[in-house]
């Protein structure tokens, strides 16, 4: 530390500061233009200079450049510095007479009439804006010339092939000297302006932003593919004015592995994408519901007002047009539900605001469902909203400004022709790509929506057919907020369920191996999608808490290595034994725990007729069902072979059944090789209720295998 | 040459080249320098190297030197041991030297330099008395010097200071510089073992020194003919600074527009580093020491230290503040010992000699000699060496043989171009550092040009204040702005369209690039129009209140006339006005139209009648 002595007074400082820097932590005024606290000091503009003072000697010098030393001392208003300062002012604002940052400076000096001859210039030769342009990396402009020649070019006064257009330049720039247009004159190209993607480009952001005041964690993110620094490394402010050292540019997206026990899929929804549809979404003044969430929003781009993106004024009428890509055979045949309801929402808010503004709601049908909702719908109706039954055939400009578009209301049986300023679109609710991306990764089951299927819409929302893994919220179709919450509730609920016990209990059934006939070949884990075998280590080992022992694997092991524990080959083949004892007309009906034995429970307790001759026998999943199993009892005298499976697309197991049923087929083909013929084994997909097809399926086989 | 191994070795060749000298009977030395050159010195020395060939005078050794000095009366041929001095030598007069001189000894009175007071002929350097009144320490030995021959060099005790300084602890020689008392001879005149000093101290792992050699300054060569005339001189300097200091690798920045300068400095340095006297282990001693030489672009402001690092590093010369001195932190941010090359050209003098031989020349607060580049209305036009303390009388009068054509002197300006003007009541005025700054002016580098009754002091301000905002390099704002404001004021001044008030504007304004500019350039470049403004305010005031240009040279007030009297109507004059402003009948007095007139002065100088006339501030 050191101490030097400011206009008299004493301060404190650390060694390796300038004087400028001691006097503004003091709050000692000093001028300055060229100086820039991300930038060496320059001494350029002499503005900021002060008188050094020893013993019988002092000197004018530029505080911005002048290391602090101990005992010095420093006059910042002297009558040499005021007169140094005045016509430095003076002389800057001869040569740029009408830059506002002179002008104050001229009258809070006290500088008169400029006694010189006035220029138009308006570049005061700082070098803000070329000192900046080096530290950004690029050096693009630089000054050209000298003496009073000098100026800042781009070299050969050309455009940089090395400007970034990152603006930079213009933003440090203390007159009107740099604009915007000077610089897109440089590069030939706009200005770089990130569009904040969660306002929806209404507004832009710096490169380094938090995506919005709601993030959890709250920590902003780094533009990778616009940070000047990652492009030129140059830069590097952020890295320098964090105090907690919190930049790390060298961060890179990665894969990490975590353990847990339990999974919550909560991946959301996206919005269905509207472009070059006939509802004009490309148009800047036709937006979705939810870019007008974000203007209502109190934190949003405009505060919480609804404005005409184009012209940023208040609309006079706005349009919403419910159903936009929802309920449409040609995009999203479901309905997104949510819509109908914020739609209504977002009219009254507009309406409250502005009761002067029109506004229009086009709908097919109005799905207010849920507590209230009703009561609301019709609350609004009373407000003066036009409620038009009808979806807009398209949306288009209007030459008079604004937008028009055709409608017809079959309440009233007339084609209306609306003009709106702003339109506002219903978008669709879409599965998110990370929910996509989800079911990839953890073999859970999509729906023909593209949302996840729950275990069962009923009994299990949440679960999937993955044990430990639960879905919550938009992630398994249209959802309000309210189900979200319940969603979040239950999942959060069965999570602490599933983990309360520090060991969890599994069946036995599970998939072994028998190291000595495992040939390795990988079919087993190639087709388990519980990622239940472990291939890494010398033998081939089962996950058990992974295993849902399904038995594929046990099926299609072709060096028959790999059994199902109380499914193994030989208890099936003595339970087939124990069934063909002394009997030689049976029907062997193989079929799966969840569907076929379910259907054939049914049958019998609703006491469909089925021939008694047809025998079952209890698997876990079809896909346990292996050629041998199809053929074994056959061979044992039986008349036939039926293999009950699930519905196509509703296997527990995901997709066991499929393989089953090839193998069924290729059976099939074994049984005319050998001659006993096809016609005696069958696959028959089937659902747990559906007992009248398993009494059909039974007579069937009972026929066909006399 | 071989390599050198050690100091024995540097002695013994030594003594053999002085052997070798020691049997020339007849040494014509011709002046190699840029002046002499320029005036035929090449196609000189061709053409007596032919003439000796051809009457096969073996005893006669020619020898292309660096330049002596005395340039006004160039080409000059000296010839040793006779030490007769032939001036302003032609093509034409080889014949005659060969025959008169070489081999009938006899001395050509015709050649010989005429004293311009008595008119007598003067045969030798020490009765001239340009050469007598000077003391040339540094330039002496250029006329015994070829600069492309290190054996020349070393057989005058060349770099035997360096063999010395090898000996002694590398602080010692610090220490001797700073006895010594030498100031910067660039012009800011800063102690120069001081700046030593510090850089040797800071701590780090490389150092550089520098060879300021940028000499900018209108009609300044004093450095130019130390690097073309003596080049190992300096390179020694810079070997025993780079010693002394602890560094590895010099650079000598030298302008562009010095090609000679360039090359004799190429050729020193080969054969330095041939003879081991530069690169690694020099003279046996451990020391590595390398000298690079990089050319300037031609921009003025590179003279200051501060802008020629940052061109050395690369970049644009421009200033910076040098609250942080070069010394700390300079080339390359590592510490730097920036000298000019005169400076340079003393070291091996003062370690040679000794710190109390130094002392012992010059006065209490500036030791040593000066070489200044004496220029403008004088005489005896060249480069003088003189011990610091002479004045400026002795200078101009004595060694400068006073102003030609009997005109008076008005004032001689100092330090180049940012230098002041000092009148003739301050002509006795000892010339050293802080004598010069105390009237307003300054050493600089040496320039001084003299000017006299046909200078407007005013035109002098404004085409130095032009001078110095075309070679400003703009950073600062009082530097760039100022000085054009300055000179806005100046030539409304020159062109009679200025107000009395406009002078203290023009005082306030110089006062404020003075105080408040970054570098020595803009903080000096008021001083012609200050030192103006100080001692020849009159002639300010005659322009601005009576439209008068007492000297005759700002156009705007003057004007040209022909008498009546005078004119035979020869029509001379018309012919050469190149706008056609004079008409006139044959044998009839000539008019000249104002209105046409361009004031460019052809006409006066076309009439061997005298009868054109320049008159100023209305007088017809």
């Amino acid at each position: 530390m050191v101490t030097v002595t400011i206009d008299g007074n004493q301060y404190e400082a650390e060694k390796g500061q300038t004087i400028l820097e001691v006097c503004r932590a003091n709050g000692i005024a000093i001028p300055t233009l060229c100086d820039h606290r991300s930038l060496e000091p320059y001494g350029a503009c002499r503005l900021c200079t002060v008188e050094w003072k020893g013993e019988g000697w002092s000197t004018i010098t530029t505080s911005c450049t002048l290391p602090v030393r101990d005992g010095m001392t420093i006059e910042t208003g002297s009558d040499e510095v005021m007169k140094s300062r005045k016509m430095i002012i003076e002389l800057l604002l001869a040569r740029c007479p009408e830059e506002a940052v002179l002008k104050n400076l001229a009258e809070q000096y006290g500088v008169g009439e400029v006694r010189f001859k006035k220029k138009d210039d308006n570049c005061i030769l700082c070098g803000l804006c070329a000192r900046m342009c080096e530290r950004m990396g690029s050096e693009a402009i630089s000054f050209e010339n000298r003496g009073n020649n000098r100026e800042i070019k781009s070299p050969f006064d050309e455009n940089s092939p090395v400007c970034l257009s990152c603006g930079a330049c213009f933003h440090v720039c203390p007159t009107t000297s740099i604009d915007k247009k000077r610089v897109e004159g440089f590069k030939g190209k706009s200005v770089q302006e990130s569009k904040h993607e969660y306002e929806f480009g209404m507004v832009n952001r710096a490169n380094v932003y938090f995506n919005s005041l709601q993030d959890v964690p709250k920590v902003p993110s780094i533009d990778v593919e616009n940070c000047v620094h990652l492009v030129t490394g140059g830069c590097g402010l952020c890295e320098e004015v964090c105090e907690v050292d919190a930049i790390d540019y060298k961060q890179e997206d990665s894969e990490e592995e975590i353990n847990v026990g339990a999974v919550v899929v909560a991946t959301g929804y996206q919005q269905y994408d509207l472009s070059g549809s006939e509802l004009n979404y490309d148009h800047p003044d036709v937006i979705t519901g939810l870019e007008l969430e974000r203007m209502l929003s109190p934190s949003g781009p405009t505060g919480g007002h609804v404005k005409v993106p184009s012209s940023g004024k208040v609309p006079k009428s706005v349009t919403f047009i419910l159903c936009s890509g929802s309920r449409d055979e040609r995009t999203n045949e479901y309905c997104s539900r949510i819509c109908c309801t914020y739609s209504l929402k977002n009219a009254n808010l507009i309406m409250q605001e502005h009761p002067d503004t029109e506004v229009n709601i086009c709908y097919i049908d109005i799905r207010a469902a849920g507590r209230n909702y009703e009561e609301y719908y019709q609350k609004v109706r009373g407000m003066g909203v036009n409620f038009i039954h009808g979806r807009p055939s398209e949306v288009f400009a209007s030459r008079e400004g604004g937008l028009e578009m055709d409608v017809y209301d079959h309440n009233t049986s007339k084609l209306l022709q609306l003009q709106s300023e702003l339109v506002v679109l219903a978008a669709a609710m879409r599965p998110n790509q990370g929910t996509t991306d989800m079911i990839s990764r953890i073999h859970m089951v999509f729906g023909p929506d593209g949302f996840i299927k729950p275990m069962h819409v009923k009994i299990g929302p949440v679960d999937t057919t993955m044990g430990g893994v639960y879905i919550a919220g938009t992630a398994s179709g249209p959802k309000a907020i309210q189900e979200c919450i319940t969603d979040a509730g239950a999942a959060a609920s069965r999570v602490a369920t599933f983990l309360k016990d520090p060991t969890t209990e599994i069946d036995l059934n599970k998939a072994i191996i028998n190291a000595d006939l495992c040939i390795k070949c990988g079919t087993c884990s190639d087709g388990c999608v519980y990622d239940a075998i472990d291939t890494t280590g010398e033998f081939y080992k089962v996950i058990e808490v992974a295993c849902e022992g399904c038995g594929k694997c046990a099926a299609n092991c072709p060096s028959g290595a790999i059994d199902l524990r109380q499914f193994l080959d030989q208890q099936i083949e003595a339970q087939i034994d124990g069934i063909m004892e002394g009997e030689d007309d049976t029907i062997v009906a193989i079929v799966c725990t969840q569907c076929g034995y379910n259907a054939a429970d049914i049958a019998g307790t609703a006491r469909m007729d089925y021939p008694s001759n047809v025998k079952i026998v209890r698997y876990p999943c079809t896909a346990r069902v292996s050629h041998q199993h199809m053929i074994y009892p056959l061979l044992k005298g039986a008349k036939g072979v039926m293999v009950v499976g699930c519905l196509p697309d509703q296997c527990h197991y995901i997709d066991g059944n499929f393989g089953a049923a090839d193998r069924a087929d290729q059976a099939k083909q074994l049984l005319d090789l050998i001659g006993i013929g096809s016609v005696r084994l069958e696959f028959f997909n089937m659902s747990s209720a559906e007992g009248a097809s398993f009494a059909a399926a039974a007579n069937r086989m009972v026929d066909q295998c006399k | 040459m071989n390599r050198i191994e050690n100091a024995a070795a540097l002695e013994q060749l030594r003594t053999k080249a002085q052997e070798e000298r020691k049997n020339i009977e007849v040494l014509v030395a011709i002046c190699g320098g840029t002046g002499c050159e320029t005036s035929g010195s090449t196609t000189l020395r061709a053409a007596l190297e032919a003439k000796l060939k051809e009457k096969g005078l073996t005893n006669v050794t020619l020898k292309r030197t660096g330049c002596h000095g005395f340039c006004e009366q160039g080409p000059l041929v000296h010839i040793e041991p006779a030490d007769i001095l032939y001036t302003n030598v032609k093509d034409s007069d080889v014949d005659e030297i060969v025959e008169e001189t070489l081999i009938g000894n006899k001395v050509i009175d015709r050649l010989l330099y005429k004293d311009p007071a008595s008119g007598d002929a003067i045969q030798g350097e020490k009765d001239i008395q340009f050469y007598a009144k000077q003391t040339r320490v540094i330039l002496d030995n250029n006329r015994r010097i070829d600069p492309a021959s290190i054996e020349d060099y070393i057989a005058l005790d060349g770099y035997a200071a360096l063999a010395k300084a090898l000996t002694m602890e590398p602080s010692a020689i610090v220490d001797e510089v700073s006895k010594s008392k030498i100031r910067g001879r660039g012009g800011g005149g800063f102690a120069t073992g001081r700046k030593w000093a510090s850089a040797a101290k800071v701590e780090a792992d490389e150092r550089f020194v520098i060879c300021n050699g940028d000499e900018g300054d209108p009609g300044a060569y004093m450095d130019r003919s130390v690097l073309e005339g003596n080049p190992h001189l300096v390179l020694e300097g810079m070997i025993l600074g780079g010693f002394a200091i602890g560094a590895t690798e010099g650079y000598i920045y030298v302008r562009a527009e010095y090609p000679l300068a360039v090359q004799n400095l190429e050729i020193a340095i080969g054969q330095a580093k041939e003879a081991g006297l530069l690169g690694k282990n020099i003279l046996g001693s451990g020391f590595d020491f390398e000298i690079f030489i990089y050319r300037g672009a031609g921009a003025f402001v590179c003279g200051e230290s501060s802008a020629l690092i940052k061109s050395i590093e690369g970049n644009v010369g421009e200033p910076r503040a040098k609250h942080i001195h070069a010394t700390e932190a300079g080339l390359w941010g590592k510490p730097t010992v920036l000298n000019n090359v005169e400076t340079w050209a003393n070291i091996p003098h003062i370690v040679g000699k000794g710190a109390d031989w130094f002392l012992g020349i010059g006065t209490e607060g500036s030791k040593g000699t000066k070489i200044f580049s004496l220029v403008g209305k004088i005489n005896n036009t060249g480069l003088v060496e003189v011990p610091m303390g002479t004045t400026l009388r002795e200078l101009i009068f004595d060694i400068g043989g006073g102003i030609p054509d009997g005109k008076e002197f008005k004032a001689v300006q100092t330090g180049g171009p940012s230098g002041g003007c000092i009148p003739a009541d301050k002509l006795d005025t000892p010339i050293d550092f802080d004598e010069l700054t105390k009237l307003g002016s300054m050493m600089g580098s040496g320039g001084m040009i003299v000017m006299d009754e046909e200078n407007c002091m005013v035109d002098i301000a404004r085409y130095y204040t032009a001078f110095n905002l075309d070679e400003s390099c703009g950073k600062c704002t009082s530097c760039r702005e100022g000085t054009e404001r300055m000179l806005d004021i100046l030539q409304a001044i020159c062109g009679g369209e200025a107000k009395p008030e406009d002078i203290d504007l023009l005082k306030e304004l110089a006062h404020v690039v003075k105080t408040a500019s970054l570098c020595g350039l803009g903080k000096t470049a008021p001083n012609p129009t200050e030192t103006t403004l100080q001692y020849f305010m009159d002639e300010y005031m005659e322009h601005i209140d009576k439209g008068v240009c007492r000297a005759k040279v700002c156009k705007a007030l003057i004007k040209f006339s022909i008498e009546d009297d005078p004119c035979v109507g020869c029509g001379a004059c018309a012919k050469r006005c190149p706008v056609d402003a004079i008409t006139g009948e044959l044998k009839k007095t000539h008019v000249i139209d104002a209105e046409k007139c361009i004031k460019c002065g052809a006409c006066k100088e076309a009439c061997k009648f005298g009868a054109v006339v320049v008159t100023t501030g209305g007088g017809e």
